[in-house]
């Protein structure tokens, strides 16, 4: 009876429940995709039309896909992988040269996607080994990018496949872009990856603590490889989609996606120390950075203003975030 | 010294509140504190101890109540205006700066030379404090870096004694320290009173109050009781006062008998044992590994779970050969194991306490690859039930739970994989005296069941009240095994410093 008795003697009251900081986190880009929504529609006119929405949708389609696969990376305790900009246009190129050379639909996604796998398990290895993620996939997105180079001799690939432009890259089926339906079912299919599965379980545990999860007899080894994987997965499938879209890949198409892909997981409010965070989350992040740009641009600011809003933004973000997150631990 | 008498309190504390949201930490408390004196500051987790030392350090700020030093009010908004109050906390996290030296370390952010300092002048300037700690032998240009913890947290109190610390708050200072470092420790606090420094002793060790403390305060559920000395009082009064009741026993009985033996250890070599060690251990038996730190009992409980590879020699459960070193297949052949450092590798703190319980068992909470949330909820339950952790909180991130609660959890999450063998170190490191007792008895409840039970401790009234069987090593040696019963702890302290003959039996 006395050990019961201390059972309840012991530690504070439950609390958890109460504490409204870890309820702000998850809510916070959804409210922010609200008040950019509700500011954009009173202060631009063409800011809430259909037609400025579906480009909007659809920009945030080809960020939102990427991020995704990052959030896996980032949940999974590897940071970032700052290759999938060149992943994608890796992807693009090889899909287009597929086609380019005669091959059928199936065998260029298949190329494509291939080659994808190929370049996440990789770099997986690589960081399972030890490197530092950073460092790695900075190192293979140069590499990437020069290889793409080199199969290019530097030039744009056209590609003549209307089967790939009218169902990949211009099918709007029920009136939506089919990036924009690739990017709500992966949306869906990864949070219930993340929340349902065992693999999404072991990619929180991971992130958590690694030394925890080694002790418990998990393969922090396994899901680093996956995380990158499905990463540039992702990265292939923005890849393909944009060269289906206008039927040629350039080379740099993808300048500047690490950047939005980044900023859209911390705008989403995913820790970058691993273990907490959604894919839904960084999806919601794609948007908002979307719908921040648009509103922008439909107001006249220079490129260089909007660097520097979405800059501005991403670290207000991620230091709320961070000071959420301590101030909630104490 | 200053003004005051003897009578007079250095630290008064009076009627100090402090709250964190829905919960009173301190309720109205009261603490006082004299010039020279070792005031123990004991209770449970979660009694209100560490709230105290955090406001004493400035860390944090009461919301009412009123803290003077030699009778005039204290200012302790933040910890620098503590420590110019000179009231200074020894970390339980050591706080020295790795890659700097020792007399570096000793005068970082305090002292201010006058014109150039050098090096020769910050090594003649370190000297005197380090022989204050009992350490006038050590080079102060060594990087604290390559000191042992037992160093470091002495080179820790002589930087505070150079920025005029009068009161020093040891928060558990001898938790990470092997027997030996903790007798030392215990002479250093005892000369610093000496000198008339006035020091609270935060701890979970109830032995070390009686060898130290002149008084003891006891927080129980966030509100104080009145100082009384120590020579007015004995383990079983103090063990009252701290959890308000009576405790029947520390320690469960023992078994008298046992099954077949399920974990055999034959010819066993690895890294920091010195010779090959043979152990067995039996179903319903607990066998005690007692050692000091770096002794080679961890090191052989890592080495069967498989987290350390094995170099000669085997081990066998319920007579199958373990065959490689990952901890994948010891746990599928059915070893738990917790290691001594929970935080690092024994939770995962950002998860909640449904999601710790079933980490380790995975596989019986999915199907096809996907997790059966009734499933999950059931075997947290079952286990939460077991081990007495209260099942409103299973949804809560496990860092929110007190540290018996925590261990609680570390050692309950292994029944998931029902185990055939549970290795434990350091079982009740960090843990209270109530929630340790408790430990105890699902320890001792789970060897009933047929478990057979390792557990390695520094602690030796520990070893010799839980275990069965007592297994000695030294020095990566296994010096004996024997019955519980047919030992003392003196027998044990031999045994663990081979300083034959100091110890009285």
């Amino acid at each position: 009876m006395g050990a019961a008795e201390a059972a309840s003697l012991e530690g504070p009251p439950p609390r958890a429940s109460l504490d409204w900081r870890r309820l702000v986190a998850p809510a916070s880009v959804g409210l922010a995709v609200c008040l950019i929504l509700l500011a954009g529609g009173l202060t631009t006119p063409r800011f809430l039309t259909v037609d400025n929405i579906l480009i909007v949708v659809r920009a945030a389609s080809i960020t939102g896909i990427v991020a995704l696969g990052m959030t896996f990376v980032t949940l999974s305790g590897n940071f970032f992988s700052i290759s999938v900009e060149q992943t994608a246009a890796f992807s693009s190129i090889i899909f287009a040269e597929s086609l380019a050379h005669g091959y059928g639909l199936a065998a260029g996604l298949a190329l494509a996607f291939g080659c994808a796998v190929a370049i996440g398990v990789g770099q997986g290895l690589v960081v399972a080994g030890g490197l530092n993620p950073i460092v790695v996939t900075l190192g293979a997105g140069a590499a990437l990018y020069g290889l793409a180079a080199v199969i290019t001799h530097n030039e744009v690939v056209n590609f003549d496949s209307s089967a790939a432009v009218d169902w990949i890259g211009t099918g709007r089926p029920l009136g939506v872009p089919t990036q924009s339906w690739a990017f709500i079912l992966l949306t869906i299919l990864s949070t219930l990856v993340l929340t349902r599965s065992r693999f999404g379980r072991e990619i929180y545990l991971v992130g958590t603590s690694r030394a925890a999860a080694r002790a418990s007899g998990l393969s922090v080894g396994k899901a680093t490889v996956v995380a990158f994987m499905l990463s540039a997965i992702a990265a292939g499938i923005a890849g393909v989609f944009t060269a289906a879209q206008v039927a040629q890949a350039p080379l740099t198409q993808f300048d500047g996606l690490n950047i939005d892909v980044i900023a859209a997981v911390l705008v989403g409010g995913t820790a970058l120390q691993g273990g907490e965070g959604s894919t839904l989350r960084s999806a919601l992040g794609a948007v908002f950075i979307a719908l921040l740009a648009n509103l922008m641009l439909l107001r006249n600011a220079q490129y260089g203003t909007r660097l520097l809003v979405t800059g501005l933004v991403v670290v207000v973000a991620t230091s709320a975030f961070h000071l959420l997150r301590t101030r909630g631990r104490r | 010294m200053e003004a005051g008498s003897a009578s007079a309190p250095l630290l008064k504390a009076s009627k100090v509140s402090r709250r964190f949201g829905s919960i009173l930490a301190l309720d109205a408390v009261d603490f006082e504190l004299r010039r020279g004196e070792i005031m123990a500051l004991l209770g449970e987790n979660g009694a209100g101890k560490s709230t105290l030392v955090k406001i004493l350090a400035g860390i944090t700020q009461p919301d009412s109540g009123t803290i003077a030093i030699d009778g005039a009010p204290a200012d302790l908004r933040t910890p620098s205006r503590a420590l110019s109050a000179g009231i200074a906390v020894v970390q339980q996290e050591l706080s020295l700066v790795q890659t700097l030296s020792v007399a570096e370390n000793v005068f970082l952010g305090g002292r201010v030379f006058a014109g150039a300092w050098t090096r020769g002048r910050l090594v003649r300037a370190a000297r005197p404090f380090l022989e204050q700690v009992g350490l006038p032998d050590l080079d102060p240009t060594t990087p604290a870096g390559e000191l042992s913890v037992a160093y470091r947290q002495r080179v820790e109190i002589a930087r505070l004694i150079a920025r005029d610390a009068r009161i020093l708050i040891l928060d558990e200072p001898t938790a990470a320290l092997s027997d030996v470092e903790i007798e030392r420790v215990k002479e250093l606090v005892r000369a610093l009173a000496d000198r008339g420094h006035a020091v609270i002793y935060v701890t979970h060790r109830l032995g070390e109050v009686f060898e130290i403390a002149d008084r003891v305060t006891v927080f129980r559920n966030g509100t104080s009781q009145p100082p009384v000395p120590v020579a007015g009082l004995t383990m079983d009064s103090l063990i009252e006062r701290i959890l308000g009741r009576p405790l029947e026993a520390m320690f469960p009985p023992k078994a008298d008998t046992f099954g077949d033996p399920r974990l055999v250890v034959e010819d066993l070599e690895t890294a920091g044992l010195a010779a090959p060690v043979d152990l067995e251990v039996r179903a319903g038996e607990i066998l005690g590994l007692g050692g000091q730190v770096g002794s080679g009992a961890e090191r052989l409980l890592r080495a069967v779970a498989g987290a350390q590879p094995i170099a000669e020699g085997r081990a066998v459960v319920d007579g199958r050969e373990i065959s490689s070193s990952s901890r994948r297949q010891a746990i599928d052949a059915g070893i738990a194991y917790c290691s001594d450092d929970r935080k690092r590798d024994g939770l995962f703190a950002g998860m909640t306490v449904t999601q710790n319980f079933t980490s380790v068992a995975l596989g019986r909470v999915t199907k096809a690859g996907l997790v059966v949330r009734p499933r999950e909820n059931r075997l947290a339950r079952e286990l939460a039930g077991f081990f007495q952790v209260d099942s409103r909180r299973l949804g809560h991130r496990t860092a929110t739970l007190s540290g018996g609660n925590q261990q609680k959890v570390a050692l309950g999450k292994w029944l998931g994989i029902k185990p055939r063998v549970l290795l434990v170190e350091e079982p009740t490191r960090g843990v209270d005296v109530g929630a340790r007792a408790e430990i105890y008895l699902h320890l001792r409840r789970l060897a009933d069941q047929g478990l057979a039970i390792v557990f390695a401790s520094s602690d030796l009234p520990e070893v010799l009240g839980l275990a069965d069987t007592v297994a000695t090593f030294y020095r990566g040696r296994l010096i004996r095994v024997a019955p519980a019963s047919e030992l003392t702890t003196a027998a044990l302290l031999r045994d663990v410093t081979h300083q034959l003959g100091r110890v009285a039996t």
